[in-house]
């Protein structure tokens, strides 16, 4: 069973992730902070982590640099679902690339339906 | 986008704007969620209707401060008592001060009646408890926490706010998110992942009526208030 950590600020979202996720077969865990998501990966590393970067007291950026400063979750695949329109982001690949992200949705276009298309082609297209 | 913005009625409106997409994602999930048929519905629903509860108030209350500000309407004043406003905001909060954990407490030491616009009031106050509650939950969803509901008198007033055993804004923080207003997505990062529309609907229609919104404490507790002056002829009535 693959573990997904969804860094998610916004409680009726995250509780809305978990019980979707949940019965899709995959172990998911909600965090409403970048402390939180810290302290829990040190439990158990996730397959995948799932942020908003729009966060309270940290940014989502601020929280992957630190992140990817543990030797071992520098290559733990990060999928940004913001309510930050990408646009507002200066899209440099290789910014990205660098920092193992592997792909930026505008939350209010991704539905349940396309994340988990999109999670279930992660995973299928993964070795991990 | 940001810089053909020319006045606050704007930037508060993109404020607005952008905070009800929260909502909206909110109900789009919730019903996907509910149509995937492997949760609770009656849940869902429920969490739905709150959602669209929330935006509407917002979009209502921002609404209503334009029209005040614009002066589209008259306020109509009447003698009021802020304990009342405050026990009609706490009922009309109370579900989703319940599904978050929160307990409702009141502290209301005076009854003097004050010259004022029931609606408009209690509009306000309830745009600032869903921004406390929506945000102070996040910050632990298991533990207890609290909202009070305070009206304390002064020989010329009475200061009337809403407080949080968890909340986190003081006088930096509230007029830093006043400088940053117009500049920036996050105006209270310390304390919001959203961006505290709700807060400043909440001011803009509290300073049509001539108050002013700002930090306060009680019991140790931070939180929104402002002041209310006494009308000294309605006491003797």
């Amino acid at each position: 069973m693959k573990n997904i950590l969804f860094l998610e600020p916004n409680k009726i979202l995250g509780d809305t992730y978990f019980k979707f996720f949940s019965a899709k077969g995959f172990s998911v865990r909600i965090v409403s902070s970048a402390q939180d998501a810290i302290t829990i990966c040190d439990e158990l590393t996730p397959d995948l982590v799932i942020i908003e970067i729009q966060l309270k007291k940290h940014n989502g950026i601020d929280f992957i640099y630190e992140f990817r400063s543990y030797p071992d979750w520098q290559s733990v695949p990060i999928i940004i679902q913001s309510m930050v329109p990408p646009r507002e982001f200066p899209i440099d690949k290789k910014f990205w690339k660098d920092l193992n992200v592997v792909n930026y949705f505008y939350k209010p276009k991704m539905k349940l339906s396309n994340l988990l298309s999109e999670v279930n082609y992660f995973f299928s297209e993964s070795v991990i | 986008m940001r810089d053909t913005l020319v006045n606050s009625d704007q930037y508060l409106l993109k404020s607005v704007a952008e905070e009800i997409r929260s909502p909206l994602v909110q109900i789009s999930r919730l019903s996907e969620l509910a149509r995937d048929g492997k949760s609770n519905v009656f849940e869902q629903l429920e969490m739905i209707e709150s959602s669209a509860d929330i935006a509407l108030q917002l979009l209502e209350s921002y609404i209503l401060g334009i029209e005040l500000d614009d002066k589209q309407r008259e306020i109509e004043l009447s003698p009021i008592t802020i304990g009342a406003v405050f026990s009609d905001v706490a009922h009309d909060v109370s579900r989703l001060a319940k599904n978050n954990n929160f307990d409702i407490e009141m502290s209301i030491k005076t009854q003097k009646p004050i010259m004022g616009n029931y609606e408009a009031i209690k509009l306000a106050y309830i745009n600032i408890a869903h921004e406390i509650i929506l945000n102070c939950s996040l910050e632990d969803n298991q533990k207890r926490k609290n909202i009070t509901f305070a009206v304390i008198s002064k020989s010329d007033q009475s200061m009337a706010g809403i407080y949080a055993n968890n909340m986190d804004i003081n006088k930096a923080t509230w007029e830093k998110s006043m400088q940053i207003f117009r500049k920036t997505r996050q105006k209270i990062p310390d304390f919001s992942s959203g961006n505290g529309s709700g807060f400043f609907v909440a001011s803009s229609i509290l300073e049509s009526m001539s108050l002013t919104l700002g930090p306060s404490k009680f019991k140790g507790n931070k939180g929104l208030s402002a002041a209310f002056p006494l009308s000294h002829q309605l006491s003797l009535v």
